[in-house]
């Protein structure tokens, strides 16, 4: 057996003269630029080939998302515009012909809202039920009324008013001016005695 | 030579202006040197022609950084050197090993002989899987001759003079393994 060092030496200078197959730079050129145009379409059509039901998915989200946007903006700039209350651009059917049908416009009432806004467009006729909806949707929203009284606490109410004279000059104005007057005289009474016995 | 003009020009044009990579100049001045660098680890001809080819698809993908990259030979040789590495671990090299040791032998050798080297050369490749991870590596980076050992450093992440350790101890090593006759 010849010696390890040769041995190594051998396998070591093989790996070391080992030669490039024939066109290997051409199948590398190749290759990468397939993988290239491959990697610049594939991420679609990878998508839509392997996964079409994460496609249409992803598309259900992004059309919810930009209607809910352009919703959320229509109402937000409705709010904005310095109070100035919208009025129903469609009145009541003016089409008796034709109210004894449900006539909505093409687009639903998105479309009639935009109609109203447009100013432009023709309103189209609406069946009553709609333009109550419409006219009640399109309204300005006013503070709720206050809630009566509940019984307990009309009875809190009562045991603290007891309806003394006080309290009702603090609620009329004319009593407690009343009051006011009767009280002053009552101490002018007091501290200064009347002047005819002063004098006798 | 491989003319790769035309593949120049291609590339060039369908990637964006701001890369600005030759890839045919790459591919013509390092794929050599990576080929032999894939080849010491997985003793293959098509395995490291695949991971050549990959080296450069990682080169288009990662292009961008390129301007930035200081030393372009030492870090296709790296990136090679980890694509086979990875690519040793989902084969059996033990094949790969058997039908390089066949290669080595001439032709002209008779049969029996022809055997009796064939098994030597594989008792070779053997103990130098074997030896220890950091000393393997080095040695068979030491096997790629464009390599220096400051290179060999950089690829390996380590000082030059613990290459230069490594390398002596791997061969001082494997010379006593084979010569108490291997596989112990």
């Amino acid at each position: 057996m010849k010696s390890p060092e040769e041995a190594i030496e051998r396998v070591l200078s093989a790996l070391r003269d080992v030669e490039t197959p024939q066109g290997m730079e051409r199948r590398i050129l190749e290759a990468a630029q397939a993988r290239t145009l491959e990697r610049k379409g594939s991420t679609v059509a990878a998508l839509l080939g392997a996964r079409p039901w994460a496609v249409a998915v992803a598309g259900v989200v992004l059309l919810s998302l930009a209607a809910s946007v352009a919703l959320h903006r229509k109402g937000h700039g409705r709010r904005e515009s310095a109070g100035v209350i919208p009025q129903p651009a469609l009145r009541a059917p003016e089409a008796p012909e034709t109210s004894g049908q449900m006539l909505i416009p093409e687009g639903g009432r998105g479309a009639l809202r935009r109609h109203g806004h447009s100013g432009k467009a023709t309103p189209e006729p609406l069946s009553p039920e709609d333009a109550l909806a419409l006219s009640e949707m399109l309204a300005p929203s006013k503070p709720a009324p206050p809630l009566p009284l509940t019984h307990q606490e009309v009875l809190l109410a009562e045991a603290v008013n007891r309806g003394g004279p006080e309290e009702l000059s603090s609620l009329r104005p004319d009593v407690r001016a009343r009051e006011m007057e009767l009280s002053k005289a009552e101490f002018h009474d007091f501290f200064e005695p009347p002047i005819a016995k002063a004098n006798e | 030579m491989t003319s790769v003009e035309g593949y120049s020009l291609a590339l060039q044009s369908s990637e964006e202006a701001a890369s600005e990579v030759d890839l045919a100049a790459l591919v013509e001045t390092y794929s050599a040197l990576l080929f032999r660098v894939a080849h010491s680890v997985l003793r293959s001809k098509t395995d490291a022609e695949d991971v050549v080819q990959d080296v450069f698809v990682r080169v288009l993908e990662h292009r961008r950084i390129l301007p930035e990259v200081r030393e372009m030979r030492v870090w296709l040789t790296r990136i090679a050197w980890n694509l086979a590495l990875d690519r040793r671990r989902r084969i059996r090299p033990d094949q790969m090993d058997e039908a390089f040791a066949r290669t080595l032998v001439a032709a002209s050798v008779p049969a029996d002989r022809a055997l009796d080297e064939t098994q030597r050369m594989s008792t070779v490749l053997r103990e130098m899987e074997r030896l220890p991870k950091a000393e393997r590596h080095v040695l068979l980076l030491s096997a790629v001759e464009e390599l220096g050992t400051a290179e060999m450093a950089m690829v390996l992440k380590k000082s030059e003079s613990a290459v230069r350790a490594l390398l002596f101890r791997a061969r001082t090593r494997l010379r006593e393994r084979l010569a108490m006759g291997g596989s112990r």
